[in-house]
């Protein structure tokens, strides 16, 4: 016979089963716990793993970095290296062409700013030196060595490359001599780089300098007034006279002779014109950056006279003085002809200096070479004479090799 | 005092053992669960710091490359013999800008011995400074250019193509070459390069 469980038996089954489950509740405590452990480690550790992804982390960061690394290299490295090869290679492009032509520029900065971001400076070459007239522009620098050019290598390749998107916009260029020997080239610029769409600088106004030395260049005032030519405008020689410094202060007449024969400069805050100056023939004076060298007595001067006839006007050989002066009246007659102001510090005797020459050749010698027409290359050098100022001040210590003060040296220039 | 029958007493014990053999289980379990739990997390750890380990060798050579000068280098005594051979002639060149002096000359040189001097000198010059940077289970290569110029293999053997992970850095280079008192030149000269690409790759 079946018996149906009452409700009170019902009831305790009932409570077996939940006394049978709970000690098994109780039995996997330890698995519980370490699942919820390792739930909150897994938490933690992707936690984590998810803060570098909330800032995109690896992608992003190191585009940023890479991005800020290029701006800095740009502003740091790569302009200024661009800069400061261009200078060099636009300078001594203006240089050469000068020569080539036998004209001063007439405003250097203009013509460096020209040279360096399209490669042309305009040609004076049929314009009088009162009137230039610009006849023609000539292609100085090759096309790769451009500034804008360059730009644009460095534009295409950070886009290839890098992935960056660039543009670049130069405001103005120009040059600044800091002292006798060196000298600043500036670039400001605008420009942009942007990666994708994660950083972007857009930088306004930033200045680009760079130092260099002006040793090594040719001097433009000395190729241009030592230059022949033949019969049909080439060029038959010049003097490749480089900016090349002496530091000596205490003259002898050893180290005088060194400095014309080897054609080193001094510094010379006084009177002398800066290497800049002499690219646009201005002879004032440049207090921070004035620099002088001697002139050789086998140079013609710019009025046509050759050793040979020299004599006839006397002038110094202060090289800015000995092309710029026509003629030199020294002594009682009160300085040199025309003036440029009464502080002049050109003003003032001249004088023959000695015990450097050889000895002058015989009234029989100089007949003979005239007749022959032959040069005569004394070595080191002939006649040399310098005005009071430079006798006086600038090369003091070799007073005693003091020829003789020239009072009627000078005579009538007649050449039209 | 509790007074049992010895079948309640004999129950009451078969449950003692059940307890007892849960609790076994129950821990047995548990440790599995935290063994293998932490082992996973560990795992995923390191196999992310192995993935972003190349980077950071590849960042940091070129860092050290672009920002180290010759000068700095001076003390090495391979970076002197260049230096008095008259090969490095700019101490404040950075020692990628040198690689990058040595690469342009190659490529501008006709002489296949002239060349592979430069090879050879470019080679010695960067494993002077670059060899052993990395660890040895890493390989890495420099190029210019797109043209490898040093490599080094790590312990694995793997090339870039069966490796693991493979990362690149890549920086623009550019120098300036002076070539005054250089054979037929009168005067001086001074050029400067393209932008140059020198990317390092690092691999496992």
């Amino acid at each position: 016979m079946a018996v149906r469980p009452s409700k009170n038996n019902a009831g305790a089954a009932s409570s077996q089963k939940r006394a049978a489950f709970i000690p098994s509740k109780k039995g996997i405590f330890f698995t519980l716990t370490a699942i919820l452990i390792i739930m909150l480690f897994m938490i933690y550790a992707g936690m984590q793993r998810d803060l570098p992804e909330l800032e995109k982390s690896t992608i992003t960061r190191s585009r940023v970095t890479s991005t800020n690394d290029f701006v800095k290299s740009i502003e740091e490295s790569y302009l200024k290296r661009a800069l400061y090869a261009i200078t060099h290679t636009a300078l001594d492009a203006i240089i050469d062409e000068m020569i080539e032509e036998g004209a001063f520029r007439r405003n250097l900065s203009t013509d460096f700013r020209q040279i360096v971001l399209n490669g042309t400076v305009e040609d004076y070459r049929l314009a009088s030196e009162d009137n230039p007239i610009i006849t023609n522009t000539s292609e100085l620098i090759a096309e790769e060595d451009r500034l804008l050019n360059w730009l644009n290598q460095l534009t295409e390749l950070t886009k290839e490359e890098l992935n960056l998107e660039s543009t670049y916009a130069v405001n103005d260029l120009w040059l600044e001599q800091s002292g006798p020997w060196t000298a600043i080239a500036h670039l400001n610029l605008n420009y942009t780089v942007r990666s994708q769409d994660i950083v972007a600088w857009n930088r306004i106004n930033v200045d680009i300098s760079v130092n260099f030395s002006i040793l090594g260049f040719t001097d433009p005032y000395i190729g241009i007034h030592t230059t022949t030519r033949d019969g049909n405008g080439n060029i038959e020689d010049y003097e490749r006279r480089t900016i090349n410094r002496t530091n000596e202060s205490e003259w002898t007449i050893p180290r005088f002779q060194n400095m014309v024969l080897q054609g080193t400069y001094i510094f010379e805050p006084n009177s002398a014109p800066s290497f800049f100056m002499r690219f646009e023939n201005n002879t004032g004076n440049s207090s921070c950056c004035g620099i002088i060298s001697l002139a050789r007595g086998d140079w013609d001067t710019v009025q046509g006279d050759n050793w040979q006839s020299r004599k006839q006007r006397a002038r110094s050989y202060v090289d800015y003085q000995y092309w710029s002066v026509a003629c030199y009246e020294g002594g009682d007659n009160g300085g040199l002809t025309g003036a440029l102001a009464e502080n002049d510090l050109r003003i003032g005797d001249l004088y023959n200096i000695t015990k450097i020459t050889t000895q002058e050749p015989s009234p029989e010698e100089w007949l003979e070479l005239i007749a022959n027409s032959q040069t005569w290359n004394p070595d080191p050098f002939y006649r040399f004479a310098l005005d009071e100022f430079n006798e006086d001040k600038v090369f003091s210590t070799i007073k005693g090799a003091r020829y003789r003060q020239m009072k009627t040296a000078c005579r009538p220039d007649t050449t039209p | 005092m509790i007074n049992r029958t010895p079948d309640r007493r004999s129950r009451s014990a078969s449950d003692m053992s059940k307890k007892g053999y849960f609790f076994t289980i129950d821990v047995i379990i548990a440790m599995v669960i935290i063994v293998v739990g932490f082992t996973l997390i560990w795992v995923s750890f390191v196999s992310e710091t192995q993935q972003r380990q190349p980077y950071f060798y590849a960042q940091d050579i070129l860092d050290f490359l672009s920002t180290t000068t010759n000068q700095d280098l001076s003390v090495m005594p391979a970076v002197q013999e260049l230096f008095f051979n008259g090969n490095i002639t700019d101490l404040d060149r950075t020692a990628l800008e040198q690689i990058g002096a040595f690469y342009k000359k190659r490529q501008t040189e006709t002489s296949p011995e002239k060349k592979e001097a430069l090879d050879t000198m470019i080679l010695n010059y960067t494993a002077t400074i670059v060899q052993n940077t990395v660890s040895s289970q890493y390989s890495y290569e420099l190029y210019f250019k797109h043209e490898l110029i040093y490599n080094q293999s790590g312990l694995s053997g793997r090339t870039q193509e069966t490796s693991d992970v493979l990362v690149s850095a890549k920086k623009l280079v550019v120098i300036v070459i002076d070539h005054t008192g250089e054979e037929n030149w009168a005067g001086q000269r001074i050029e400067l390069s393209s932008p140059m690409l020198a990317e390092v790759r690092v691999w496992r």
